[in-house]
């Protein structure tokens, strides 16, 4: 099992009140999966995704990722996780956007201990691998949004990740640009990398395997694999 | 070599300020230094006049005009004529041996350098502060041919006690009869300062009757007195020259002893050297303390404003790393390194530069008067207020890093 979450709460403080952003999720995802979580917008998908990222806590709950409590982990280990198992790719894309695509690209593995010499070529093959290897000598700011996204992915695969976790990947993208973002998604699906995509869009849940809906904090519904139906 | 880059990185899109700040920060230490080396310098000639001289001592300046000096046919006129008042002041009874500045030139290593030439009376008097060695060593015998002397300046910087140096003195004899072998028996402390009695101007201080040597201290005794004939050496005596009333002396003995030379040079007791010079130290107090330490302090806020500045520009970039792997406690570090980075840069040239000056400028490579201190204490000073800056800036970055965290960011570029 790649995830399992087990009554994962999170709550806000507002002031005096408290708000509860996510309610007492629970739920597993495979390794290899292709996962929509779908809600609708304040639904509290992103909160969940962080947490799933390993970017945030619960309250409670617990969280193991691959077979590793993530909340039992400090801020180094936790640090090393998100470097070695997860990728990111989020709405905003995410990028330094005056440094150039290979640094870029390049960013997780100054987190590790990846030869310095071997930096370079991991990165040409992941630009390769995402369509995108001739535009390495571009700043991320002289890229189109779909250009920018896809250095986005290239970036969450430098290090080999066992999951991506994309938050309203395509929110940014018009409609062609979306479906060929999603084709690059699941043809990495298809090489064994399990993917979470966060997203309000019916019809980008539709390209995924299973959804998960989530409603004020609460999951309402789990498709599960369409693979097993 | 990766962290580094991280560092560098911090300055992207931000280099032009953070080389501006840089540069500020340098030239304000600079300035600092140099203002309390001199401040400095005027305290340490005090203190040192304070050991050296008694209550009784006297500066005497002759009203002969340099004018007929010149016109004597002598090689050391001053000198001479020094001799002649010595001789009739040995008629009075408060009468204590003169001290004067003699010297002569001389090469060493290629390079010019003075050798002053202390009476016995002299050496045990003016035993003045040494980094290494002693003075009492001066009177040691040597059997090599060698003669005793005090080194002084950057250019003995790479001898040790003990050391011979040879010099090539100026004088009448051949090359070989004027070059002399010199054991080191002791090295003087920074900032170097030795008396020299040539002080002609209207300020009496300590500042002007210490001042830097960049050569040898000799003391004059038969060995030295055999050598300097052979080599035919062109010896000087400055001007002015310092004595004292004998120690147990009656009021009337000391009058008696004033009156000699009040008929023919201007006197300046004790007292009043020392008046003028703790005159100059309040004075150089309110001179050079003030603008540096208001600079310094702008300095402090101006890299702790740009640090803060560069921290809030950044967040987001930070946010990224954090997605990337980069643990909060690694962006502290990488922040915290290069806001270091920025006021060793600083420091550090200043050290440089403070640890070189006395070579720089006794080289003449750059002006400098001697009139300041650089020695371990400006380098301490520079060294704790670079740490105390960076810390500063580090403390109050940090403290604004940590109030956003990554996921506010993220939501906060959310469309
Ligand atoms: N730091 C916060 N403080 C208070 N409320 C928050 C905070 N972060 C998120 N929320 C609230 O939690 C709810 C869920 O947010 P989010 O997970 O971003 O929703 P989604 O991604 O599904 O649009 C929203 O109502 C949001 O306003
Ligand atoms: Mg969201």
């Amino acid at each position: 099992m790649l995830i399992e979450a087990e009554g994962l709460t999170k709550t806000y403080k507002i002031g005096r009140d408290k708000f509860v952003a996510l309610d007492n999720a629970t739920f597993n995802i495979d390794e290899g999966e292709f996962v929509a979580i779908q809600g609708t917008s304040g639904a509290g998908k992103s909160t969940l995704l962080h947490i799933l990222g390993c970017l945030d806590t619960a309250d409670s709950g617990s969280y193991h990722l691959g077979g590793v409590d993530v909340f039992k982990l400090n801020d180094r280990e936790t640090a090393r996780l998100r470097n070695e198992k997860i990728g990111f790719v989020l709405q905003d894309f995410s990028l330094i956007n005056h440094k150039k695509v290979d640094f870029n690209v390049m960013l997780p593995l100054y987190f590790n201990k990846t030869p310095r010499r071997e930096m370079r070529e991991r990165v040409e093959n992941v630009l390769d691998a995402v369509g995108i290897g001739s535009q390495v000598g571009k700043r991320a700011n002289q890229l189109s949004g779909g250009q920018r996204q896809r250095v986005a992915i290239a970036r969450a695969l430098v290090n080999d990740p066992s999951v991506i976790f994309a938050d309203e990947p395509t929110g940014a993208l018009d409609s062609k640009t979306s479906k060929e973002v999603m084709k690059l998604f699941r043809r990495l699906n298809e090489k064994g990398i399990a993917i979470v995509i966060v997203t309000h869009d019916n019809a980008i849940a539709d390209c995924c395997d299973r959804k998960i809906v989530i409603e004020d904090g609460k999951i309402v519904l789990d498709s599960g694999r369409k693979t097993e139906k | 070599m990766k962290n580094l880059r991280l560092i560098f990185e911090f300055f992207g899109r931000n280099k032009i300020p953070a080389i501006i700040i840089v540069i500020t920060y340098t030239v304000v230490l600079f300035f600092a230094n140099d203002s309390f080396g001199q401040y400095r310098y005027a305290a340490y000639t005090r203190d040192l006049m304070k050991r050296v001289e008694t209550p009784d001592s006297l500066y005497c300046m002759p009203i002969v005009s340099d004018g007929d000096m010149m016109s004597s046919d002598s090689a050391d006129p001053y000198g001479d004529f020094i001799d002649s008042i010595e001789e009739g002041a040995k008629k009075c009874k408060a009468y204590t041996p003169f001290s004067r500045t003699t010297y002569l030139a001389g090469m060493f290593n290629g390079t010019y350098i003075n050798c002053d030439l202390f009476t016995p009376d002299m050496v045990e008097r003016y035993a003045l502060p040494l980094s290494g060695g002693n003075w009492s060593d001066m009177n040691r015998k040597n059997d090599d041919g060698c003669i005793n002397a005090i080194a002084s300046g950057a250019f003995f910087m790479n001898m040790d006690v003990g050391d011979v140096a040879e010099v090539e003195l100026n004088g009448k004899g051949s090359a070989d009869e004027r070059t002399l072998k010199f054991r080191i028996v002791g090295k003087l402390a920074k900032p170097y300062a030795a008396p020299f009695f040539n002080a002609a101007g209207t300020e009496m201080s300590s500042r002007y009757l210490y001042q830097r040597l960049d050569g040898l201290i000799l003391m004059e005794n038969d060995e030295l007195s055999d050598a300097l004939d052979k080599c035919g050496g062109y010896i000087s005596t400055t001007a002015n020259f310092m004595t004292a009333y004998k120690s147990g002396s009656s009021q009337e003995e000391k009058d008696e002893y004033l009156k000699y030379f009040e008929d023919q040079f201007s006197v300046f007791t004790y007292d009043e050297l020392m008046a003028e010079s703790n005159e100059l130290i309040s004075r150089e107090l309110k001179r050079r303390l003030p603008i540096p330490i208001f600079l310094l302090t702008i300095t402090c806020v101006a890299l702790l404003s740009i640090s803060v500045l560069v921290i809030n520009k950044k967040l987001r970039e930070y946010s990224i790393y954090y997605l990337c792997g980069c643990s909060r406690f690694k962006s502290y570090a990488i922040i915290s390194g290069a806001i270091t980075l920025m006021s060793l840069i600083g420091g550090l040239l200043n050290i440089v530069f403070m640890e070189g000056y006395y070579y720089l400028t006794s080289n003449g490579f750059i002006k400098g008067g001697g009139e300041t201190i650089y020695d371990g204490f400006s380098v301490l000073f520079t060294v704790i207020f670079a740490l105390v800056t960076a810390f500063l800036s580090i403390a109050i970055s940090l403290l604004i890093f940590r109030k956003s965290s990554p996921i506010e960011i993220y939501r906060k570029y959310e469309t």
